[in-house]
């Protein structure tokens, strides 16, 4: 096994868990909040499955602005959370935690699925 | 038709060739040809339909995608589901936020004395009907086509509660009982929302069957007695990296992709799965080594 695949492989699995650590707190701590109030249960964006809210909630609250204009103007706007909403009901303790988790989950999502890639193209050998 | 080759056969040999029938080139290829015609006999229609549809290729690939997902990545499976019981889930919410508009636009109206006759209303009656017609504007807004189906079964001239804004509030202010009022429950027993129900089941289920599985995994080895941390440690970060990935590429790829054709939902789950699929197999393979290692350094 090649010696910068271990090196990457590590490090993905520490992002990895410190992402599973982060989602549990961000759902913990924001979303169950969020899922209680009434103004806010319906504006969580979409669910595929148990859970995809904090995901959702998370991207929202770290969009940039030109990007949640392309969403909401997009026909699939009414699958992601409404930022404008979310922005009310978090403080700034919320929004830093949801943008670390959704900065985490992105990278280790990446670089694992790259490291998986260059894997099976075979790029290691 | 003429001048057929001898060998065109289904059933018996055909002279003719006829449409959405299946028929085998060459009557000698033995016992798998046959038990595959017939097999295809009574699909023939629905896979001519979906061939000129997406395309013969594209339905071999599909086949092909969707047994591989039956047998190894259940947890994707579920969000197709999920997505659409999603919308119906929104669908029974703005019929219900519509009921309640036009009961509350009732209640009002009749607590005024308000009469058949439209000559006076007060201001809060005309608010509650305002607001009972804008409930309806959102519901078709967002739903007309769910809506239509509802209503397409519907003979009624005037038009329905579902149907009409104007129709429902003076069903409200005038009726003597309540119950044309009850659409919740005549849009409920309709098929697109009862599915809504019973679909949303079958999402989550499969992520839990997937999850399941690998307890059970984990539990066998325990019972085995072989080194089940160990069995945990890739099971676990396995699991975790998957989800991750199919989930970040169901966001993503919903953001910028078109979604509107059928083909394009085809092509985000197929990628999505594909790359939960990899994943997994790809910690499988090497978080074992992993977990040695850090073992070996912890001691």
């Amino acid at each position: 096994m090649n010696e910068i695949e271990d090196t990457l492989l590590t490090i993905g699995l520490i992002g990895l868990f410190f992402t599973m650590i982060l989602y549990v707190l961000f759902g913990q701590v924001t979303v169950r909040k969020l899922r209680k109030n009434k103004e806010t249960k319906d504006s969580l964006g979409i669910e595929f499955a148990s859970g995809w809210d904090i995901l959702n909630v998370a991207l929202a609250l770290s969009r940039p602005k030109w990007l949640e204009k392309r969403i909401m103007a997009s026909p699939t706007a009414h699958f992601a959370a409404d930022a404008k909403v979310l922005y009310q009901y978090t403080n700034r303790f919320d929004r830093i935690l949801g943008r670390l988790f959704s900065f985490f989950s992105l990278t280790t999502t990446l670089m694992l699925l790259a490291l998986a890639l260059a894997d099976a193209v075979g790029l290691f050998d | 038709m003429c001048c057929l080759p001898d060998d065109y056969y289904n059933g018996a040999q055909a002279t003719q060739l006829t449409a959405n029938t299946p028929y085998l080139l060459d009557r000698d290829s033995a016992g798998l040809g046959h038990s595959v015609l017939n097999q295809l006999n009574g699909q023939a229609r629905k896979l001519t339909e979906l061939s000129f549809s997406l395309g013969a290729d594209n339905v071999m690939a599909l086949s092909a995608v969707s047994a591989k997902l039956k047998n190894e990545s259940s947890n994707i499976i579920g969000t197709t589901a999920s997505l659409y019981t999603d919308k119906m889930g929104n669908f029974s919410k703005a019929i219900k936020a519509y009921q309640d508009a036009l009961m509350e636009y009732r209640d009002v109206s009749r607590s005024q004395g308000y009469h058949r006759s439209m000559s006076t209303s007060s201001s809060a009656v005309r608010q509650a009907k305002q607001k009972a017609i804008a409930a309806f504007n959102r519901m078709q807004e967002r739903f007309a086509v769910e809506l239509e189906a509802v209503n397409s079964g519907s003979k009624a001239k005037r038009g329905t509660v579902l149907s009409s804004a104007e129709r429902g509030t003076s069903i409200a202010r005038s009726s003597r009982s309540v119950a044309k009022l009850d659409i919740s429950n005549q849009a409920k027993a309709h098929d697109l929302v009862k599915f809504s129900r019973y679909a949303k089941g079958l999402g989550n289920g499969l992520a839990l069957i997937d999850f399941g599985s690998r307890i059970g995994k984990v539990h066998n080895s325990y019972l085995a007695g072989e080194n089940w941390h160990r069995k945990l440690f890739i099971e676990s970060s396995s699991f975790a990296a998957s989800a991750l990935t199919a989930s970040t590429i169901m966001s993503y790829g919903l953001a910028f992709f078109t979604v509107a054709t059928p083909l394009g939902w085809v092509c985000l789950i197929a990628v999505a799965a594909g790359g939960a699929m990899l994943m997994n197999d790809y910690l499988q393979e090497n978080s074992g080594r992993k977990y040695d290692s850090l073992m070996d350094n912890l001691r």
